[in-house]
C-alpha cells in the first residue's frame, strides 16, 4: 500500500468500521514491506502514526517487522521506533527471518537475531513491559528450543525506562 | 493515479500465475514501484508475488491430502496450478478458497473421489490389481480428470473418477 494521506483515511476508517462493528478495542501490526511506491507522500512510521491517530487505536508493534523493512529500504530502525506513540502499543512481536543477497524476508523460520533483539530492548524501554509474542511457525524446531527463545524476552522485559526529556 | 487503481494494478500483477521457474513474467505491470540499487521494480513486485502464490500453494497442499496420495506429488503440484490458473483465489488473506465457485465444487469432488478410492483400495486388500494402479498413474495427464469431472453428472463415484484418471 502506498503511504499516502488518503490510503491513511481509507485504512483508519475501515479499522473503526471493525472497531465499531465487533465492539472491542483493535490494535494494528506495522508491515515488513518489500516495495516503495512513487506515489507515497511520507515515511511508513508517519504513515503509521496517521492511521491509529485518525483510527483511535492501539499499535500491534513487531520489531523483526521494522528491522525488515529498515534493511530493505534503508532507514535507520531506531528512528521508527522512537517515532511511535509508546501509549499506544498494546503488544509487542519478535522472530527470525531469512537472509537473501538482495533483501531480507520475513519468514518466522530462525531464532530472532541479536539486532532485533536490541531494537527489542530499547522498545520495552521506551513503552514499559508489554506482552510479546515470539512469532516461529515454520521450520518449527523443539518445544524446548522455541519456549528458550521466548524466555530471553524477560531478560529485557525489566529494562529500566528511557527517560525523555 | 488514485489509491484504487494502485491496488488494482498491483493485485493483478501479483495474482498472474508464475512462470515454470517460479519468478513473475518479464512483462509484469510494475511501474508504480521504485526501484532500489539492489532490486529493480519488478524484483520488488515479484517478492509478493511469489510469497502469495507460495502460501497459497501452501494451502491446496494442506487441505487435500486425499488427492495428494492418489496423484502423487509432481501430478499435484500441477494440478494445483492449473486449478489456481483457471480459478483463481479473490480472498487476498493468501488462501485458495473459492466458495460456492464451480472450481472449488470441482476440487472438492476430486478429493472426495480421492479419498473414497483409498478406502476402496485398503479393503479390497489390495486386489485392485496392480496394473490398474500403473494405469493410473501412467495415463494421468493433467486435464483429462478435469474436463471429465467437469462434463460429468457422476462426479463422485470414485470408480468413475478412476476411469477418468486412467483414460487417455
Amino acid at each position: 500500500m502506498p503511504y499516502t494521506f488518503e490510503a491513511a483515511e481509507v485504512t483508519a476508517r475501515k479499522v473503526r468500521d471493525a472497531r465499531d462493528f465487533l465492539e472491542v478495542p483493535i490494535a494494528v501490526e506495522n508491515v515488513s514491506s518489500y516495495a516503495e511506491f512513487h506515489m507515497s507522500e511520507m515515511t511508513e512510521w508517519e504513515f503509521l502514526n496517521e492511521v491509529v491517530e485518525r483510527a483511535d487505536c492501539g499499535i500491534l508493534l513487531d520489531v523483526n517487522n521494522i528491522y525488515v523493512s529498515s534493511r530493505n529500504h534503508d532507514f535507520d530502525p531506531y528512528e521508527y521506533l522512537n517515532s511511535i506513540p509508546a501509549d499506544r502499543v498494546a503488544q509487542i512481536h519478535i522472530a527470525g527471518h531469512s537472509k537473501f543477497q538482495k533483501y531480507i524476508l520475513d519468514t518466522h523460520d530462525h531464532p530472532v537475531i541479536d539486532p532485533v533483539w536490541k531494537m527489542y530492548e530499547h522498545a520495552i524501554r521506551r513503552v514499559g513491559p508489554t506482552a510479546t509474542l515470539l512469532e516461529w511457525d515454520d521450520r518449527i524446531p523443539s518445544f524446548e528450543e522455541a519456549h528458550a527463545e521466548a524466555l530471553k524476552a524477560e531478560k529485557y522485559l525489566h529494562a529500566p525506562a528511557l527517560v525523555t526529556l | 493515479m488514485t489509491l484504487l487503481e494502485v491496488q488494482r494494478r498491483m493485485a493483478n500483477a501479483i495474482f498472474q500465475p508464475l512462470t515454470r521457474s517460479d519468478r513473475m513474467a518479464g512483462g509484469a505491470d510494475a511501474e508504480f514501484i521504485k526501484p532500489n540499487n539492489r532490486l529493480t521494480s519488478l524484483d520488488r513486485l515479484e517478492i509478493y508475488s511469489r510469497s502469495y502464490w507460495f502460501r497459497i500453494l501452501d494451502s491446496l497442499y494442506d487441505d487435500f491430502p486425499g488427492l495428494r496420495a492418489v496423484l502423487g506429488e509432481r501430478a499435484f503440484r500441477r494440478l494445483s496450478r492449473a486449478y489456481l490458473t483457471e480459478c483463481p483465489s479473490r480472498s487476498f488473506s493468501g488462501t485458495w478458497v473459492r466458495v460456492l465457485s464451480s472450481g472449488w465444487s470441482v476440487i472438492r469432488v476430486m478429493e472426495e473421489a480421492a479419498r473414497r478410492w483409498r478406502l476402496i483400495w485398503r479393503d479390497s486388500n489390495g486386489l485392485i490389481s496392480k496394473r490398474s494402479t500403473m494405469l493410473l498413474k501412467r495415463h494421468w495427464r493433467l486435464g483429462i480428470c478435469w474436463n471429465w469431472v467437469l462434463t460429468s453428472g457422476r462426479a463422485f463415484s470414485p470408480t468413475s473418477v478412476y476411469l477418468g484418471l486412467s483414460i487417455r
